[in-house]
């Protein structure tokens, strides 16, 4: 891929974009958020949806990544729209082997779709979760990289300490792959940016009380998920970041994002430069206050 | 300065050190938050609050200065505090211009407090508004900065396009003599990590209504500044600022995320008023920046102080 035509696909989104989302709900309570708002904006128009792919989490690959099948399936249910099952699909067992990748069922599914776009339409990969089923997709049919752009929400800002993050640490060697392959990137980090979509058991009930009925279910499951542990005499036990709405809000709303091109570095866990790698796209900032009224209008109404 | 005594001087203080909390307490609503913060620190031991200043902001800054002061000896009332009302001085009525500082009650208060013999220890100066106040001191009395360490919520990080920041958009002249003086300085950047202080209504009336007048009153304030800045398509937060300083002078090793850097340079304004650029010069003093700073602890201590 020419340097040019990489940092083209790099221009912000104008939607409605296609999308894959790849998540790993089951150990956290921010990809529930993510996966009820991306649905919700689809179900406006405001994008489309076109695969719903299951990451793993914890130790044991397969079994976090079932479990994580499961979480998808549960916010569709809540949500009362199966048409979406039918394009939710497992992802890895194993993690990513460049020279052996596991064509899952997402990663065929990632494939199919990248090859019905093209540059000038690409399908944009929103990761919330690891890099293997990207990676594996991307060591199995190389020619998709120009046909998708990858927004993944991991990792921290150049300057910070280290790169240590699980979505960029749970699977390395995929991220590693995924920094040198070329493909277009978006890197939204956690530390100093996502982290500071924080909100509170206090904002989220008074924002998501007030909803139409079809929605209950899935405030209320939202809410519960969010208030496990609280105590309401400790800030910290009332108050959280909900990280992955901001990979979602990305292709709606690109001009709540400030963004910038940038070297693509050199993913180890102290972050290493290579002045003459190829561009990537880095988020220096969210607007939280205007993706959070969306969220919040797009679950109650 | 040598370098090893600058950066000595910033290593992360342990226990309690001496304090002079500059502010524009009547601009916004965060720094009245930080100076009932400082007053309850400093009744329950952990730090000795040795002055509060007033500084100017806005285009009127005389009347800004004024109005800072008063708003301190308000927040005094509030909290039944006469113990601190002879510690509360009027600092700078205008603006620096290049070579002249503008000297004030405030200024003169600095120089005599960081003078000081009797203390062990550098004095640490908490700025949370524009530095016009430091910037007068360090002109007009250079030595002091071997005997200061200025905490100053100012700026953004350093990759950030601009330095477009309340705090030195209020004095960029006094910003530039700052970051060019060598004192030994830590810089709470804005964006990415101060903001992380932000809050509700909702949290703050959970944690602080109906303790007491102070609490009270500073809940009712953020609710009336959301009345004019909120937009209905967002969902507005407000950001206390300026909590920040005193919680570094509070726990620096815990709540704080910090490192060396050599200080930069702050650029004139390029295509518009606020358009300060960070320019580098490896070979400057250095200075520690923070990085991050860790919300819930912060707010937990500041909440449980203010409703005391």
């Amino acid at each position: 891929m020419t340097e040019s035509k990489r940092v083209e696909m790099l221009e912000l989104p104008r939607g409605p974009v296609s999308v894959i989302i790849d998540t790993d709900p089951h150990l956290e309570t921010d990809d529930h958020y993510a996966l009820a708002y991306a649905i919700c904006a689809a179900e406006l128009g405001e994008m489309k949806i076109e695969g719903l792919h299951a990451d793993f989490s914890g130790k044991e690959v397969e079994e976090g990544m079932l479990k994580n099948y499961d979480c998808v399936i549960n916010i569709i249910d809540l949500l009362n729209v199966p048409k979406y099952k039918e394009i939710t699909f497992h992802g890895p067992t194993r993690k990513f082997d460049k020279e052996n990748p596991e064509v899952t069922d997402a990663v065929k599914n990632m494939i199919r779709v990248a090859n019905n776009h093209t540059s000038e339409d690409p399908v944009y990969v929103l990761g919330i979760g690891g890099g293997t089923t990207i990676a594996s997709a991307l060591a199995a049919a190389p020619e998709i990289a120009e046909k998708m752009v990858i927004v993944w929400l991991g990792g921290n800002s150049m300057h910070w300490h280290s790169s240590m993050e699980c979505n960029f640490w749970r699977d390395s060697s995929a991220t590693e792959f995924i920094f040198d392959c070329g493909v277009p990137l978006v890197m939204i980090p956690a530390w100093n940016v996502t982290i500071q979509l924080k909100t509170s058991s206090y904002e989220l009930d008074h924002y998501m009380k007030n909803r139409v009925p079809e929605k209950d279910a899935i405030c209320e499951f939202l809410l519960n998920r969010f208030n496990r542990g609280f105590d309401p005499t400790k800030v910290a036990k009332g108050s959280g970041t909900i990280y992955d709405i901001g990979g979602i809000g990305y292709v709606l709303h690109p001009e709540w994002y400030v963004t910038r091109l940038m070297v693509t570095p050199v993913f180890q866990y102290h972050w290493a430069s290579n002045p003459q790698r190829h561009m990537m796209r880095i988020c220096d900032h969210i607007n939280r206050d205007a993706l959070y009224m969306d969220v919040f209008n797009k679950l109650t109404k | 300065m040598k370098e090893s005594k600058r950066i000595e001087m910033l290593e992360l203080h342990q226990g309690k050190v001496s304090v002079v909390l500059d502010t524009d307490t009547a601009c916004e609503v965060d720094d009245q938050f930080a100076v009932a913060y400082a007053v309850r620190s400093a009744e329950a031991g952990e730090l000795v609050l040795e002055g509060l200043h007033a500084t100017q902001f806005s285009d009127d800054p005389a009347d800004g200065m004024e109005r800072s002061y008063q708003e301190i000896h308000k927040v005094l009332d509030l909290m039944g505090n006469t113990e601190y009302k002879n510690i509360v001085y009027r600092g700078a009525d205008r603006k620096m211009t290049k070579g002249e500082p503008v000297m004030s009650d405030a200024v003169n208060h600095l120089i005599e407090l960081a003078k000081d013999e009797s203390r062990e220890g550098p004095l640490y100066v908490v700025a949370i508004g524009s530095g016009t106040n430091i910037a007068s001191a360090l002109m007009a009395a250079p030595e002091i900065k071997e005997k200061i360490v200025l905490v100053w919520l100012a700026g953004n990080v350093m990759h950030w396009s601009n330095v477009a920041e309340y705090n030195i958009g209020q004095d960029i002249t006094a910003a530039q003599y700052i970051f060019d003086s060598g004192v030994p300085l830590v810089l709470l950047p804005a964006y990415n990590v101060v903001e992380a202080l932000s809050t509700t209504i909702y949290e703050l009336e959970h944690f602080l209504g109906g303790k007491n007048d102070l609490c009270d009153f500073l809940v009712e304030n953020v609710r009336k500044y959301s009345e004019k800045d909120a937009k209905p398509n967002e969902a507005w937060t407000k950001v206390i600022w300026d909590i920040a300083g005193i919680a570094y002078i509070v726990n620096p090793k815990e709540w704080f995320i910090s490192r060396l850097i050599p200080t930069p340079i702050l650029s004139d304004p390029k295509d518009w008023e606020w358009d300060m650029k960070w320019a580098s010069d490896p070979t400057r003093p250095t200075m520690r920046i923070v990085d991050y700073v860790e919300r819930s602890p912060i707010f937990q201590d500041v909440f449980d102080k203010l409703v005391k």
